[in-house]
């Protein structure tokens, strides 16, 4: 019996709201609209609202108040439609209709709202207009609405709205508009197309109130790709410089997964090694991010230092990137695409990680992934080998590799042709894997036993001199970042506290996550270095 | 006694990879508490009550697409997590917004759309993605809608729903295998307004998860109440929606019998077989171990198709 009154109730009122609407079309009663929809019965149950009737009908749900002036002012400016998502697109002719009625149409649902929604209305009566003082500035008089009720006796009780209590805003203050179709029900159309008559999406350029050219003004681009492209920008409000990241959209495509991602993840990612998000602009199909601006990123940076880096920046670099990944990795946020081009640098050489497109919140491990993920240099032996089934790991291995690029200025693996020569690459320096140690690769779809030589591996001194600069310390960390079983890697969190980074102060473990290392008195004079 | 709490107790804080370990693929705590706050964050600014007003959707309504994303995303082949966030998505674009209801079902594609995006890694167009769902309206169309939800819920997409709850509850608990299980039971759950409307996320996350170990436990309790004390849980508004979970996992996912087959002697073997069967999904206090694998897919009350106007 349950089940019988839960399928007829989903249906009923939508096939009885369609035969009633199409009916007073025919017999052109639509504009008096005896019978409407109901109220939600959710509204019954709301802690504001007193039954003081027994009907249950929605239509005393609604009043009307004749507004003063300000409300009316209030209809008109754009804030008053800012919650709505739809705007209501009506003719003139229409308007002027319903301004010349006693109860406008427009101004009546702006009202209605207020009435419903306002802290001083008590009581209603009958459906004649009685003054009542909501505040001291306005005077609100409540109508009952009789032409829209289904009860005519005026004797029954209606539902009013009470404040209790320090006048806490109702459930609904958000609507600040209640748009009334019934005179647009002859022109609705039958399909969910967006009729231009009707209601619609607003167009795309209302969806910004401000111009990005008359916030910004453009001084060089920084750089193109085939996403986007980044401007080097001055606001004109405060002088400040930002980075504008400028996504262009086609007309016919989807919202790129890139540019959802990077703004829904960046929103929740405030931290001193990561790029900060300052804000999204819609308009001229094109979505730009604006973003704290950079001075240079750590490819650019080592492109003009080819021998790498010195011990101490290495050190600092190391650490920042450690701790920026270790924030993201907490959060179970995995980044993905770690390359040095993605690693920014401002001018005092505080290190953030950018390019948040290919990140992604890390799932159970049973969830698979796309094992197309991280640039050819930078991506595991793993991946590379079609795992699906990784987690915070990925990232370390790129860390590894950047911390031997610092060192020595260049790629530790640049493969050149495909993925059996990155592997090749990694295998000959890193050793071929041992299916004792590592059981687990010959279940990876990619890996056939002897496809490579059983390469030994070698010693990060053998490979370049210049890995003497990092001491025996720092090789062992990197020996840690670089396995080829994700197991074994250590973690972000675990490296940071790895001897290699003893020669920092201590406090640098205490930083808010806001905090720059920077901020340590003791670190305070390496900052001028870049 | 006191032992087994400490190891549970120790457990339930997580293994943090902070503590010098080789790293670890269990959640931590910290992620936990991560969503809280989020959610703690999040449900301050959310209206309590839809907005009301002349063809504006109600909970009916927000019930009937919630119900078509989760099957839509079955015929898609995406996770239970994106249909989790879409259905999140949709309940703070109705909380938030009015929506007339010609083009709740065009917010539910768009919602569904920008799950899809956030969670699953293989893209796709957006008119294979309309046209896999039979949908009308067009990818430009369906632009529009996903700009709109995303400029109002601020490009703060990635909501916490009630799967990450789940999901971090049981991976805290070493139960991570019962994701596989539980797809009926959370939509079963997303599609009933009475219960998102009235719980948090993570209540009913937590409810869920301790009618699982109920189910397949005995010392549920002690690991529910760590959990709901770690989570600052109110226990009465636990076993609220526990009850209430309850109730509609019962209603929902129990066999629906025709009087002819109640009647029917004949019959009476195969339906005790079958009733004992989704018995062990409502699990009883003696508990008994859960046999989900043969439930009922839910089904969507619609087609896929737009909503009518």
């Amino acid at each position: 019996m349950k089940r019988r009154r839960r399928v007829r109730s989903s249906s009923a009122p939508t096939m009885w709201g369609k035969i009633t609407s199409h009916i007073g079309i025919w017999l052109g009663l639509e504009e008096e609209r005896p019978m409407r929809a109901s109220c939600s019965l959710s509204m019954l149950h709301h802690p504001q609202v007193n039954a003081v009737r027994n009907s249950k009908s929605s239509e005393n749900l609604h009043r009307v108040t004749i507004a003063t002036q300000k409300s009316k002012e209030s209809e008109s400016s754009p804030s008053s439609r800012k919650s709505t998502i739809f705007t209501l697109r009506r003719s003139r002719n229409k308007e002027k209709k319903y301004k010349t009625n006693g109860m406008t149409a427009g101004k009546s649902f702006n009202d209605m709202t207020q009435s419903w929604h306002s802290n001083g209305v008590n009581q209603i009566n009958g459906g004649q207009p009685q003054s009542a003082t909501a505040t001291p500035t306005k005077t609100i008089f409540n109508f009952l609405r009789p032409a829209r009720s289904r009860s005519n006796n005026a004797n029954e009780m209606v539902l009013v709205s009470s404040t209790r209590g320090n006048g806490v805003a109702p459930a609904c203050s958000t609507s600040s508009t209640v748009a009334d179709f019934t005179h647009l029900r002859k022109r609705r159309p039958r399909s969910a197309h967006y009729d231009p008559n009707t209601i619609t999406l607003p167009s795309k350029e209302e969806m910004t109130t401000q111009d990005v050219n008359d916030l910004y003004k453009r001084l060089e681009k920084l750089g193109e790709g085939s996403y986007a492209t980044v401007f080097k920008c001055e606001s004109r409000l405060d002088g400040s410089i930002v980075a504008l990241k400028e996504i262009k959209l086609q007309f016919q495509e989807g919202l790129p997964f890139t540019a959802i991602r990077e703004a829904s993840l960046l929103r929740t990612l405030r931290h001193a090694n990561i790029v900060c998000l300052h804000d999204i602009f819609y308009q001229h199909h094109q979505l730009t991010f604006v973003f704290e601006y950079m001075k240079m990123d750590l490819s650019k940076y080592l492109e003009n230092n080819p021998y790498g880096l010195e011990s101490f920046q290495i050190k600092l670099l190391l650490f920042q990137l450690l701790r920026g990944l270790d924030f993201c990795h907490r959060k179970k946020i995995l980044h993905r695409d770690l390359k040095p081009q993605n690693l920014l640098l401002d001018e005092d050489g505080v290190l953030k990680l950018a390019d948040f497109g290919l990140a992604r919140a890390k799932s159970v491990p049973s969830r698979t992934y796309s094992h197309e993920v991280v640039t050819l240099w930078y991506r595991p032996p793993d991946v590379l080998l079609g795992s699906t089934n990784y987690s915070t790991q990925l990232d370390m291995w790129g860390v590894g590799c950047i911390f031997a690029e610092i060192c020595i200025g260049q790629a530790l693996f640049p493969g050149t042709k495909d993925v059996v020569d990155q592997l090749e690459k990694i295998f000959r320096i890193r050793g071929s894997p041992d299916e004792q140690k590592w059981p687990e690769v010959l279940s990876l779809p990619h890996y056939t036993p002897g496809t490579f030589p059983p390469y030994k591996g070698l010693a990060f001194m053998a490979i370049s001199p210049l890995f003497t600069k990092i001491m025996k310390s720092g090789q062992e960390l990197l020996s840690m970042f670089l396995q080829l079983k994700p197991e074994n890697r250590v973690s972000a969190a675990s490296a940071m506290l790895h001897p290699y980074f003893a020669s920092l102060p201590r406090e640098i473990h205490l930083l808010a996550p806001a905090q720059s290392i920077y901020k340590l008195s003791e670190l305070q004079h390496f900052r001028h270095e870049f | 006694m006191g032992s087994r709490k400490r190891r549970s107790s120790s457990r339930l804080a997580g293994g943090s990879s902070a503590e010098g370990k080789p790293m670890e693929d269990g959640f931590s705590s910290q992620l936990l508490s991560v969503l809280l706050q989020r959610e703690r964050r999040l449900l301050q600014d959310l209206p309590q009550r839809m907005p009301q007003g002349d063809d504006v959707i109600g909970w009916r309504e927000r019930n009937r697409e919630a119900s078509w994303t989760c099957s839509a995303a079955r015929r898609l082949g995406l996770g239970l997590d994106s249909s989790a966030l879409a259905v999140a998505l949709l309940d703070r674009v109705v909380l938030n917004t009015r929506v007339p209801s010609k083009y709740i079902n065009c917010v539910a594609a768009a919602s569904l759309s920008i799950a899809k995006k956030i969670c699953e890694d293989h893209d796709e167009d957006s008119y294979v993605f309309l046209g896999r769902l039979r949908l009308e309206y067009s990818a430009s169309e369906l632009k529009r809608m996903e700009l709109r939800i995303l400029s109002l819920l601020d490009w703060d997409a990635h909501l916490p729903t009630v799967y990450r709850f789940v999901e971090s509850f049981l991976c805290q608990i070493g139960a991570a295998f019962f994701l596989d299980l539980i797809r009926p039971h959370v939509e079963a759950l997303l599609c009933e307004s009475l219960l998102t409307a009235k719980f948090r996320p993570s209540v009913l996350a937590l409810s869920l998860v301790s009618i699982l170990l109920e189910s397949s436990n005995r010392q549920y309790q002690q690991t529910t109440n760590a959990m709901a004390k770690s989570c600052k849980i109110d226990m009465f508004e636990l076993n609220r929606c526990r009850g209430k979970l309850l109730s509609l996992w019962t209603r929902l996912l129990l066999p629906k019998l025709t009087p002819f087959e109640l009647l029917a002697p004949q019959l009476e073997e195969g339906l005790d077989a079958k009733g004992e069967q989704f018995r062990c999904l409502a699990p009883t206090p003696t508990g008994q171990c859960p046999a989900p694998t043969s439930t009922p897919d839910l089904a969507s009350p619609r087609p896929l198709q737009p909503t009518p106007c």
